[in-house]
């Protein structure tokens, strides 16, 4: 168990007067407060810290017992000892909340009833986790199972999630503090690079290799898109960079049943290569038209 | 028929020691939804979260509706920010790779 200085944590000189500590835990207060820094997961923790600083430098007879015995905190069981027997009946702090979220150095200086105040209710730390998917996997609505601090989760995943989306399980966060609500987990989808297949939006755009015979004199070409394979008529003449919209043969829209983008293909011609004898004295026939 | 959680404006405000006051002003400012039925009125459930959040907003830092108001709309313009950033990344991440 450390010693915490609770004067360090408010920013404060040990003879800071009562309204500086008022002054210092506010100021602190508005830039800490979990509710403003939702994407901060140390932000609960941290708003503990600097309440319990307040709770001890804030009340004048707490204070004084974490300046007489601070640092050398273990003997202020015997503190405690030595004050009770000078009271009848005993010594109790007032107030009614838990100490449950008060540090073991505070716990052991002044009880687990050491609050002054009951603490407000807050509501549990989101958590933030990434899930991996595939273009494969984020083109079809698909159910998951996801082991969340033990507990198996199944999550349905619809078609058309993008990379860096992020889906809310509520109520799957830390546990809430002083009897708060659960926090969410958040679910940040990593959809990994595809080879084939590049992505804009809904939109998917792809490389087609066209032999060259297809493409001076025209024909047909079986296509791989993710719906499955498809016949497509290539035009004769098709130049090399030719780019063809296929219209709903894109990515499927989010949420949205039956919709889908564009899937763009250019082409590529490929340049036959390892040519026979034959095959060259008929390009140079071929050439010797083109004049 | 979907039907939906009503919580009493009553129960909220002595549960969480606010006045009335304070929640007919956030909802005047547009920041949480408040339904009257037959002179009675609730907070719908989907809107507790929030209304607990602004409280806790308004007892801990003592900050009044106007500030309130300021500080949702400036969350709300940080989380839209936010996600354009990770827009932008994504298409970036599609020029990097072509």
């Amino acid at each position: 168990m450390d010693f915490i200085d609770y004067y360090q944590t408010l920013g404060l000189q040990k003879t800071a007067s009562d309204e500086d500590i008022k002054k210092a835990y506010r100021k602190l207060a508005r830039k800490l407060h979990p509710d403003l820094n939702p994407t901060d997961k140390d932000a609960n923790k941290k708003f503990q810290q600097l309440n319990e600083a307040n709770e001890v430098l804030g009340d004048p007879e707490k204070r004084k017992k974490y300046d007489q015995y601070g640092k050398d905190w273990q003997h202020s069981e015997q503190f405690e000892k030595a004050r009770q027997s000078r009271q009848q009946g005993g010594y109790e702090y007032a107030g009614d909340s838990g100490g449950d979220d008060f540090s073991d150095f505070f716990s052991s200086m002044f009880g687990n009833s050491g609050g002054r105040r009951s603490q407000a209710r807050f509501r549990g730390q989101d958590y933030n986790s990434e899930l991996r998917l595939s273009l494969i996997d984020a083109y079809t609505t698909h159910q998951q199972t996801l082991n969340i601090n033990g507990k198996n989760v199944r999550i349905t995943i619809p078609a058309g999630a993008e990379n860096g989306q992020v889906i809310k399980l509520k109520g799957f966060g830390a546990p809430g503090t002083n009897g708060g609500p659960a926090g969410d987990l958040y679910i940040t989808f990593n959809i990994a690079t595809d080879h084939r297949y590049r992505r804009t939006g809904d939109d998917l755009y792809i490389n087609e290799v066209l032999d060259l015979y297809t493409a001076v004199l025209g024909g047909d070409i079986t296509v791989e898109t993710l719906s499955g394979k498809i016949k497509l008529k290539v035009a004769p003449e098709t130049q090399h960079g030719t780019k063809t919209r296929l219209k709903g043969k894109g990515f499927p829209v989010y949420k949205k049943d039956g919709a889908f983008g564009d899937l763009y293909i250019t082409y590529t011609i490929k340049i036959p290569v390892n040519l026979t004898e034959k095959q060259k004295a008929l390009f140079r026939e071929l050439a010797s038209t083109n004049t | 028929m979907q039907t939906e959680q009503l919580i009493p404006v009553s129960n909220f405000c002595s549960w969480y020691n606010v006045e009335f006051s304070f929640i007919h002003q956030l909802h005047e400012f547009g920041l949480i939804e408040i339904t009257t039925r037959e002179a009675d009125v609730f907070i719908p459930e989907s809107e507790l979260e929030i209304a607990e959040k602004l409280v806790r907003i308004h007892n801990d830092l003592q900050v009044n509706t106007e500030g309130i108001e300021v500080i949702t709309n400036l969350l709300d313009q940080v989380k839209t920010q936010q996600l354009q950033i990770k827009e932008l990344q994504n298409k970036l991440r599609f020029y990097e790779e072509a």
